[in-house]
């Protein structure tokens, strides 16, 4: 319910402090990660390899951020990979190598120094609700997967 | 001593629940009050950074250009800071696409009204602001009823902002979001 005048409080007050101005989920949905799949804490100085295959038609933005939700200097300026822009196999899978050193492909760069936030969007417009894009696109979520850490 | 043992604990209890009653009210005075004190809502960044009721198209986002949290480095915006206290106001902008869309804030950041290119027959948009307030009769004259045309989108507070989004699927589509976003506008009601 996030950006929309009849969001619960905790939804706006969480907006309130972080000076984001969010479309109604009912266009857009925001999916945040600190985390990896084993639950630790999204770090510059490891590798990940974020992965899906893409079932969806919507499209979707991946872009990561420092901590506090700005995004992070680097030498390739590529901060974001999205739905037009990702390289796929031939099955429609993909994968980003999250990663502070060059990487062949979908290379998204970080910072040796920061920790990082994942954001994901999804622009589902055909959707009719709320309800109905949490139901089918969940599922459809990209995992992120630790490599290696330096 | 068994009597001021038992005092005691009854005394603990009570300060135990009264600690809680307290700790939960101010967790929810805190909750409900953010929204109005905190200093890093989106119109506390961004507010005075624009001119006021027009269109300003934001350069590329990039860690030198970041003016929001959050903010996507593959679509691009366009806002407008607008005051209609006195007058309404016309935006009007063309969504190029299905993810394009243009969204109404209040200072507060909710956002108070959303359209994208998926819910329009045509892909040009006319919005207008009003205040809610200016709204009400007065000599038995609806005060907007000039606005005749376009989406009406009644505002509580007379400050906000409106924010157009493009999406750009690659690198190649920039030139035309642009030419597109400069094709935007956040003008006063002539009436």
């Amino acid at each position: 319910m996030a950006g929309r005048p009849d969001a619960d409080p905790y939804a706006r007050a969480h907006i309130a402090r972080t000076g984001r101005m969010p479309l109604s989920s009912a266009n857009v949905q925001y999916f945040i990660a600190k985390t990896d799949t084993q639950g630790l804490r999204l770090i510059g100085t490891c590798e990940y390899i974020i992965e899906n295959t893409e079932t969806m038609s919507d499209w979707w933005s991946l872009a990561a951020y420092d901590d506090n939700g700005m995004l992070q200097k680097n030498n390739a300026h590529r901060y974001a990979f999205n739905s037009s822009t990702i390289l796929r196999d031939t099955n429609g899978r993909y994968q980003i190598r999250l990663s502070a050193f060059p990487r062949s492909r979908n290379w998204l760069p970080t910072n040796l120094n920061n920790k990082i936030t994942l954001m994901f969007r999804l622009h589902a417009p055909a959707s009719t609700g709320h309800t109905a894009l949490s139901n089918t696109k969940r599922a459809s979520l990209p995992t992120i997967r630790r490599v290696t850490c330096g | 001593m068994r009597l001021i043992s038992k005092l005691f604990n009854l005394w603990s209890i009570y300060w135990l629940i009264a600690g809680l009653l307290l700790g939960a009210i101010i967790h929810l005075v805190t909750i409900l009050t953010l929204p109005h004190l905190s200093e890093h809502k989106a119109w506390d960044r961004i507010g005075n950074a624009y001119p006021i009721n027009a269109m300003t198209i934001l350069p590329p986002i990039s860690p030198d250009a970041q003016p929001l949290p959050f903010m996507a480095p593959d679509i691009r915006y366009a806002i407008c800071r607008y005051n209609v206290k006195d007058k309404p106001l016309v935006v009007r902008t063309t969504l190029l696409n299905e993810n394009w869309s243009i969204a109404v804030f209040d200072k507060l950041g909710d956002n108070v009204y959303t359209v994208s290119g998926a819910n329009l027959r045509s892909n040009n948009v006319d919005i207008k602001i009003s205040l809610a307030e200016n709204d009400k009769l007065k000599f038995g004259i609806r005060q907007n009823q000039f606005i005749d045309s376009g989406i009406p989108v009644k505002v509580n507070a007379p400050e906000g902002l409106v924010m157009v989004r493009a999406p750009v699927l690659s690198k190649a589509y920039t030139d035309q979001a642009i030419t597109h976003l400069r094709m935007a506008s956040c003008k006063i009601a002539k009436h």
